[in-house]
């Protein structure tokens, strides 16, 4: 893995924004965490920069656009500007039907339960 | 005929419109029925007018007589409602008086009764009246039938009303019922966030920090509360999702699904247990999946939760035999077991057996309804201090 990690956390309820990146950081101390509270903030991010090599963590239900919503926008972008990231869902969803919808998307690796704990940010980092 | 005559009672019983006028048309004898209509002593030609035949009879004796062989239809001039008699004049005594025999032209029971006619009021050998007596029979039927016709056709109109209303009804319950689901989703949710929340900074905290032992005993258990409330609400929405959702069938290895549950449960509960199933060749099964893993997790983790804490060796037995029609499942424990009057409540909604143990007294209730839902049973069998037996079965279906 390499040292200069990124995560980008989208999450409308920002003590789950500080809470996530207080555990990365536990983990991975020189993680670059980038938190946004809409999915609308965190597209905008990801049209004006490259995003390649990061790490989204993304909340599912989120007033405006959703979770799903914001997977389905960064599908369309063109694959360099996404290059090496990876995308998972971190929801407090307990509906099969959720689960079921994140994992459709080819881009999603992964469904995770909130809150995340220290040894799944290692499973993910390899840390 | 002229016998007749003489016998005024018989001629009456006859012919109760009968009349006798002399050689000058004067009226002077008239029927039993007749004379409700009329005075005596009144001429022929101020009682009646001629209506049939229509032409060439005049108001005369003779003519009359040389129209003998013919059916008059007399109309009656003092009677309002345009009564009728039909019949023949015979001429009487050498032809010095003329008897008219006949009967009252009706056409309907309402003209009878309109003229308070009664059937003796009729000549005995009038065929009318039973004429009228059989229309009036049809005319009943007719009545009765189109009653019927328009019983039914209410009937009928009840009946698609009554259906119109039932979907109406059923379109409501399903919009209710999704519109449940939603609202047991949405609250679930926005009740489980900030739990989780707690739930992470707390896991930041013990990490962190070196917790002076009181308040890490105080947060470990604000830590419990929240687990609690966390699987009380869980429960809560697998509940709701049993009830609501449709049965979805695939062929799955119970064998497997069952290692992966207790594999779970033995993740989180962090006891050396020891998981023992005894399982036949073919493990394979069509069922709901994800109903089964719920009914799986529920019963597993009762074993767990109710282990005898003081033995080395806490274990779950999980056995699978097949039937004719059906499968057959016990999960066994070696746990503290109970009493018979807890045992028989077992099942029901929100009851719970032990209250030193957490719970919700949901997860045999939904343990239950997953099984009627999938067409199976469930019992169980304790001894005090020796262990539990649940059994459960499913239908053995056909992809």
């Amino acid at each position: 893995m390499k040292n200069n990690l990124r995560f980008i956390l989208i999450d409308d309820d920002d003590i789950f924004n500080f809470l996530h990146q207080a555990v990365i950081k536990e983990v991975i101390p020189h993680a670059e965490v980038l938190a946004f509270q809409s999915s609308k903030g965190a597209m905008d991010f990801v049209k004006s920069d490259k995003v390649s090599e990061t790490i989204f963590l993304i909340d599912i239900r989120m007033p405006e656009l959703n979770g799903f919503d914001l997977i389905h926008s960064i599908q369309e972008l063109p694959e360099e500007a996404i290059r090496g990231s990876r995308f998972y869902f971190l929801t407090s969803s307990l509906d099969d039907r959720d689960r079921a919808r994140g994992l459709s998307f080819d881009i999603v690796s992964g469904y995770l339960e909130k809150p995340i704990s220290i040894e799944k940010i290692r499973e993910l980092t390899g840390f | 005929m002229i016998q007749l005559v003489k016998e005024s009672a018989l001629i009456d019983l006859l012919f109760p419109f009968y009349f006798i006028v002399d050689k000058q048309l004067k009226i002077i004898k008239t029927g039993k029925s007749l004379s409700r209509f009329m005075r005596e002593e009144i001429s022929f030609e101020e009682a009646f007018e001629i209506g049939s035949p229509a032409y060439g009879v005049e108001y005369t004796c003779d003519s009359i007589i040389s129209n003998a062989s013919k059916v008059f239809i007399l109309s009656l001039r003092q009677n309002k409602n345009n009564l009728s008699i039909k019949g023949q004049f015979v001429p009487l005594h050498d032809h010095d008086q003329l008897l008219f025999v006949g009967s009252p032209l009706v056409n309907s029971e309402e003209e009878m009764k309109k003229n308070n006619l009664l059937i003796s009021d009729f000549a005995l050998h009038d065929s009318q009246i039973e004429l009228l007596h059989q229309i009036n029979a049809l005319k009943k039927a007719q009545q009765r039938s189109e009653e019927e016709k328009i019983d039914l056709l209410k009937h009928n109109e009840d009946l698609l009303n009554l259906s119109r209303e039932t979907e109406v009804k059923n379109n409501e319950l399903r919009k209710i019922n999704s519109e449940l689901d939603n609202f047991v989703y949405c609250v679930s949710h926005d009740l489980r966030s900030p739990l989780l929340s707690i739930k992470g900074l707390l896991a930041l905290v013990f990490n962190a920090y070196d917790l002076n032992i009181d308040v890490d005993k105080y947060l470990r258990m604000a830590e419990n509360s929240i687990n609690r409330l966390d699987l009380t609400i869980q429960e809560i929405l697998e509940y709701s999702r049993n009830a609501r959702r449709a049965v979805n069938y695939e062929w799955f290895d119970m064998r497997i699904l069952a290692l992966e549950i207790f594999h779970d449960i033995q993740m989180l509960s962090d006891i050396p247990l020891q998981f023992i199933p005894a399982m036949p060749l073919e493990t394979k099964v069509y069922s709901d999946k994800s109903r089964i893993a719920v009914l799986l997790r529920n019963l597993f983790s009762n074993a767990v939760k109710f282990r005898r804490t003081e033995i080395l060796d806490p274990r779950i037995g999980f056995s699978m035999s097949i039937h004719n029609n059906h499968y057959q499942f016990v999960v066994s424990d070696n746990g503290i077991g109970m009493q018979d009057d807890i045992l028989k409540r077992i099942f029901e909604m929100f009851y719970r057996g032990s209250s030193a143990l957490p719970g919700t007294g949901l997860g045999l209730y939904i343990s239950k309804e997953v099984l009627n839902k999938l067409g199976g049973d469930i019992s169980a069998e304790s001894t005090l201090g020796m262990g539990t037996n649940i059994t459960f079965t499913l239908p053995i279906q056909q992809a």
